[in-house]
């Protein structure tokens, strides 16, 4: 393995990383290159079924989420938020939305990306996001774009089969959309295609974020905050597979070789909510240098995952559109309580996690709202030390670093504390 | 507290204790503590204001607190420093969180202690302790000034009454004002507006100590009281506050003489503690 490239923090870069910068700028590239050229641009949500619209050979996709967290990591956040709240947006709305709305309306300016192209169509849907829908009703309003809007029903446990129908039924409405407005007839071959990238794909993102029951742990949750960003914006595509691959395989090799993000490990913690984008290598080197990881994040099993399960959903070559409606119910926002206590429990048993970080955040009510019940489920199932912290994801200034390290460290020392006294 | 005995110090020497005092130093955001302790005692402590510079108010502090003993900093060996400002005590062994140092002060005080409401400039807290003194489980304010010392310190200036005599002159409230905004600014705008209805002051000042009380109470039931409940820090000197939080409470709540030290004095009984 060749010496790895020091980014300008020293922090050492993995080629994986690398590879990351290469294929999402690839991305970028493409997408304004395919909007250029008259391809039909569709924005949406992070969980609407993104392999469909791999049936269309005239459609690019695009994830504002994604965009906007991406943003938040470059520390443009702030910038772009203060954009929407010149036009009066408020400043306690998502942080995300304020972002997206700030670039969008700004043509672009201040984005590395450039921003997105102009869509051409709008889907959102309720099962991930509650407040995109409005977000997305901003652009409908402005630009007159057609929104369509998914309605995935709340789950309590499986999947009911009229639920399932009824998600079935507006993929139904959807194809029939899509194929008037770009005068393509979708290719189901291509969808099924599409279905078994991702699936491969998904298999290599368990084996890596896997790595984190490794002690010491072979990642941080901040390296798979960051690999996140092609699950988002790139599902269904050969390009996917293959980095997660790459990244699996060049993670296995380093923890083979006994090369390990935090080698000193003494504190093994789990993360619950989206990633602090604007915090992630303070973070990551503040926790370093007390010995402490964080290995794994709810934020990153849910994505693949059903129902309060932690293994990723498995395709099997059924019927495209039956499994790309199962796949709405993933793990975390769209679930009851139990099922995301059933996820954590698994975790953190399969990892080994010594304390939970609930980071409340003021951005994401639908993460936040039940964390206060969840904290205490997991403090008395799992007899494990766990503490509630502040944050805004995209948004530093609703951010105190003191104020989170205050409780952080408290945590580490309740963690020790139990241990000498066991 | 006890002042050294005079010989007490030159007998530790010549029985080779040559650094026989540990220090405790809780650098907060409004004052720095001290406390120093030899051989299980307290033997002194002190108090004075944080300002622009955190470094030099604790050095300061310590010189005057050892000075006071009869020794200076020869005689000290392991240091614990906690409070906002733990990283800028760069002669300590080990930074400590106020949270587990506010338990060790409870706990090596009086033991029977099982929850602690610590009310500072900055943040609110409330601790729970297991049976052996250690973090059970603890709580703090988010974002905000409600509850803090630093709310009471803004409707001091707007009530232009001395902040120490809060507590006294609330006693004497018969019919409290009830101030329903959560936000200090919001707050002492609501304040300025029962002024200007002539609203007395001790009606107005017991209002805000049940708004702080209420506020905390919130806190407070995130994890569940613990009795005994002990009070620390510069809030716990206010007695207006410590009886609205009484009856909000539901339970009695002890404060003592040493309520704004109690985290230095924690960090002396963890300094003491750090072996080798």
């Amino acid at each position: 393995m060749s010496a790895d490239k020091k980014t300008k923090t020293g922090h050492k870069k993995t080629k994986a990383g690398e590879r990351l910068t290469k294929i999402m700028t690839d991305y970028y590239v493409d997408l304004h290159k395919g909007a250029n050229k008259g391809k039909f641009v569709v924005w949406g949500a992070i969980i609407i079924p993104a392999e469909l619209l791999k049936g269309f050979d005239s459609v690019v996709f695009a994830v504002p989420e994604s965009h906007a967290a991406t943003r938040a990591a470059k520390a443009l956040g702030p910038m772009q938020c203060e954009k929407a709240e010149q036009m009066s947006y408020s400043m306690d709305l998502c942080s995300y939305a304020r972002i997206d709305i700030g670039t969008a309306f700004d043509g672009g300016k201040g984005s590395p990306t450039f921003g997105l192209p102009k869509p051409d169509l709008l889907i959102s849907n309720n099962n991930n996001c509650s407040l995109l829908v409005k977000w997305f009703d901003v652009y409908h309003r402005e630009w007159g774009t057609p929104h369509f809007i998914l309605d995935v029903p709340f789950c309590y446990e499986s999947q009911k089969k009229k639920d399932l129908n009824y998600i079935i039924d507006q993929y139904h409405d959807l194809i029939r959309i899509l194929e008037e407005m770009t005068g393509e007839k979708l290719d189901m071959e291509k969808v099924q295609e599409a279905l078994n990238y991702t699936n491969e794909a998904l298999k290599h993102w368990k084996r890596f974020i896997s790595f984190a029951a490794n002690r010491p742990s072979g990642i941080t949750a901040f390296d798979s905050f960051v690999q996140m960003a092609p699950i988002l914006t790139m599902r269904g595509t050969p390009e996917l597979a293959e980095h997660f691959k790459f990244l699996a395989d060049e993670t296995e090799e380093r923890v083979e070789a006994g090369i390990f993000p935090i080698p000193n490990e003494r504190y093994r913690l789990l993360w619950d909510n989206i990633a602090p984008w604007h915090q992630l290598r303070k973070m990551s080197s503040r926790l370093a240098k007390l010995g402490a990881n964080i290995v794994s994040a709810s934020y990153t099993y849910c994505f693949g995952s059903l129902e309060g399960n932690f293994d990723p959903y498995h395709y099997e070559g059924s019927d495209p559109l039956w499994a790309l409606a199962r796949m709405q119910n993933t793990t975390i926002c769209p679930t009851g309580l139990g099922l995301r206590c059933k996820a954590m429990s698994e975790a953190i048993e399969r990892i080994g996690i010594d304390g939970v970080v609930f980071a409340s955040n003021r951005s994401c009510k639908v993460y936040s709202l039940m964390q206060m019940d969840q904290q205490k489920y997991i403090s008395e199932k799992c007899g494990i030390p766990t503490v509630m912290i502040d944050v805004d994801h995209a948004d530093v200034r609703k951010y105190s670093e003191e104020n989170a390290f205050l409780r952080i460290e408290a945590l580490l020392e309740s963690i020790g504390a139990r241990r000498a006294g066991a | 507290m006890r002042a050294l005995a005079p010989g007490e110090l030159e007998h530790s020497r010549e029985c080779g204790l040559t650094k026989v005092l540990t220090v405790g130093v809780d650098s907060g955001s409004n004052t720095t503590k001290v406390a120093v302790m030899r051989n299980g005692t307290i033997i002194g402590s002190g108090v004075t204001f944080t300002g622009y510079s955190a470094e030099k108010s604790w050095k300061r502090l310590l010189e005057d607190v050892l000075s006071d003993l009869g020794v200076d900093m020869s005689s000290v060996g392991r240091i614990v420093s906690t409070g906002y400002g733990r990283n800028v005590v760069g002669i300590a062994d080990k930074a400590i969180t106020e949270i587990t140092c506010h338990a060790a002060g409870a706990h090596f005080l009086d033991s029977s202690i099982r929850s602690i409401i610590d009310v500072g400039g900055q943040d609110s807290k409330f601790i729970a302790l297991d049976g052996n003194g250690r973090v059970e489980n603890f709580a703090m304010n988010d974002k905000c000034a409600a509850g803090t010392g630093r709310f009471l310190e803004v409707m001091a200036r707007a009530l232009e009454v001395d902040l120490d005599k809060f507590g006294e002159i609330s006693l004497q409230s018969e019919n409290p004002a009830r101030i329903s905004s959560l936000c200090t600014v919001f707050a002492e705008s609501e304040v300025v507006s029962l002024i200007s209805k002539g609203e007395s002051r001790e009606n107005i000042i017991a209002g805000i100590h049940e708004a702080i009380a209420s506020r905390i109470t919130s806190m407070i039931n995130r994890v569940g009281v613990r009795c005994p409940v002990l009070m620390a820090g510069g809030v716990a000197k206010n007695i207006g506050v410590v009886k609205a939080l009484e009856r909000e409470l539901g339970a009695d709540i002890k404060v003592l003489e040493t309520a704004q030290v109690n985290g230095a004095i924690g960090a002396a009984v963890l300094a003491a503690a750090i072996e080798g």
